[in-house]
């Protein structure tokens, strides 16, 4: 029977070896890589440094700059998209026809690329765009509002971009929590006097508190995470205002070919990622999670 | 009953409208003539495909097409083996290390492509695939999701059907072939949307790690297209269209499967 003791091992042997090489080979690679230095080019082997790059990253001013913004991202993009998507979830979750192509249209903006939805938004931002003639048309302003090219507001046009992208994701976890709520105890609250929006209020807010905080987290983790709508949008500017970590790590490394200071950056950004995944385990324990 | 509902319909169409504003702005914007500066706020004067037809030549999108096709049906194609190989014997075999390997397939999720990103660089630099199909199609040829999906699904189908082919004589191989992968199409079909639609729309794998024309990508060519038309709206939101048209329609034909995976292959053990 010795072959048959191999057989489990035979089945997990492709998804195992290309994920070593692709994720775990990697990662190791990537902490290696963040103690050294490559002096010439990438073809001899770098030079062990210890940690002078992450004493660089210490005293560079850009990189403090970028963890605040992708800070700033979270702490504005997190709550909206924990607590938007839960209110389209309860209307979509209504027993109603067609209801599915309601849903459909709510997460359609999840399945278009970013690099189009940027496109999209960059036309609705323009002078004479959308946003404007709206702001315009109202007599609010007499002038454009320069909304991807003043740093005060470059990040925040960026981020409804990301949450514009997110509702319909969102959403979607949400209904199949609110579908695992039983109907009969939202009849029993009615017999209690509980309605309309009061019935959410008392049932579902705290029967969804798990998945609140799975979607809390998930958005977190995918807010530490922005690149493409930076990319296609502003390219970080102006004056670095909506440059984030994942872009500066881009820049440095493909553009300055500062390969193992942005793999400094990425093992701090790591760090910081996994600290928001253990606070996910921890606080969590109620919902099976996805991705965790 | 009626009013509550009409009023439901309403508010679901208004939030549908503002959510959809953006595409219909790009839609309209699209008919009009390359060069032309149209009003978001009016409906399109007539329709001219005079974009789409200049767009489709500049954006070099037969190649683009080509390419992307080819890239995401290759990675979409090696995930769903891969991932029903792995998710069979993580649901169905008892071996030493089960758990171990669950739990480690689980943890390459949380690693940002980011990070891993330079390193897999340089490997494929090493491997001399730098500009090659291969770094299109090997670093994500594998996904932990995928796994898990697939062992959350197996985990759901009665073990009954397997016993007896089993005792039949079938090997493991031939059970998975022939018993569950046949009643496993909602969960393969999740999976290959969601990957397809995923490798379609990335932008990150082509930018870093090809340079060459020749593998120019759907995604890549747009993010060329806008920074070299910048101003010249009603053209690239043409290009836009073409490019989001693939996904859409494969989103159209299976979105009532792709919701219902999201929502319990995806949560629910």
């Amino acid at each position: 029977m010795k072959g048959r003791s191999l057989t489990p091992y035979l089945f997990l042997a492709p998804a195992l070896g290309l994920l070593t090489l692709t994720v775990v080979w990697p990662a190791l690679q990537a902490f290696f890589l963040s103690f050294t230095r490559y002096e010439t080019d990438l073809l001899s082997p770098p030079v062990w440094v210890g940690w002078a790059n992450f004493a660089q990253l210490w005293r560079d001013g850009v990189f403090w700059k970028t963890l605040g913004n992708t800070f700033l991202y979270l702490v504005v993009v997190v709550p909206i998209l924990a607590i938007a998507p839960l209110l389209l979830a309860i209307l979509v979750n209504q027993p109603l026809r067609g209801i599915q192509w309601f849903r459909a249209a709510y997460y359609s903006p999840v399945i278009i690329s970013m690099v189009v939805a940027g496109i999209a938004w960059r036309w609705l931002y323009a002078p004479n765009g959308l946003f404007n003639q709206l702001v315009q048309g109202l007599h609010l302003r007499d002038t454009p509002i320069p909304w991807l090219t003043s740093p005060q507001l470059a990040l925040f046009s960026v981020m409804a971009v990301t949450v514009w992208k997110g509702l319909g994701y969102y959403m979607v976890i949400y209904l199949a929590g609110l579908q695992g709520i039983s109907g009969e105890l939202y009849e029993a609250a009615a017999l209690d006097g509980s309605d309309g929006w009061r019935q959410h209020w008392d049932i579902t807010l705290p029967l969804m508190h798990p998945y609140i905080l799975l979607v809390s987290i998930l958005s977190a983790i995918s807010a530490t995470k922005v690149f493409e709508e930076v990319y296609v949008m502003t390219q970080g500017g102006p004056l670095n205002s909506s440059k984030t970590v994942v872009y500066y790590i881009y820049e440095n490394a493909f553009q300055r070919l500062e390969i193992n200071y942005a793999c400094t950056m990425g093992l701090v950004l790591f760090l910081f990622i996994l600290s928001l995944s253990l606070l996910n385990l921890k606080l969590g324990r109620q919902v099976e999670m996805p991705l965790s | 009953m009626v009013a509550p509902r009409v009023a439901l319909t309403l508010l679901l169409t208004l939030g549908a409208f503002l959510v959809l504003s953006p595409l219909l702005v790009v839609l309209c914007t699209s008919g009009w003539p390359p060069g032309t500066l149209p009003n978001q706020l009016l409906p399109p004067q007539g329709w001219t495909w005079q974009s789409y037809q200049a767009a489709w030549q500049q954006g070099h999108f037969i190649l683009a097409f080509a390419n992307s096709t080819f890239v995401a049906l290759a990675v979409t194609a090696l995930q769903l083996v891969t991932s029903a190989l792995a998710g069979y014997a993580l649901a169905r075999l008892s071996f030493p290390g089960q758990q171990t390997i669950l739990l480690l397939t689980l943890a390459t999720l949380v690693i940002p492509f980011q990070l891993l990103v330079i390193p897999i660089f340089l490997i494929l630099k090493a491997a001399h695939l730098i500009n090659t199909y291969g770094a299109l199609i090997l670093p994500t040829a594998a996904n932990g999701f995928g796994v898990f999906l697939m062992r959350q699904f197996f985990l759901t189908l009665p073990v009954a059907l397997e016993e007896a082919a089993l005792l039949d004589g079938a090997n493991r191989w031939q059970v998975l072939w022939h018993i569950l992968l046949p009643l496993s199409r909602p969960a393969l079909v999740t999976l290959f949307i969601f990957t397809f639609i995923g490798e379609w729309n990335d932008l990150f794998k082509p930018l870093v790690f090809t340079t060459k024309p020749e593998l120019i990508t759907v995604q890549l060519s747009l993010a060329n297209f806008q920074e070299q038309f910048t101003n010249d709206w009603p053209l690239m939101m043409a290009a836009a269209v073409i490019a989001t048209l693939p996904v859409m329609i494969m989103f159209i034909l299976g979105q009532r499967q792709l919701i219902r995976g999201i929502a319990t292959t995806g949560l629910k053990s």
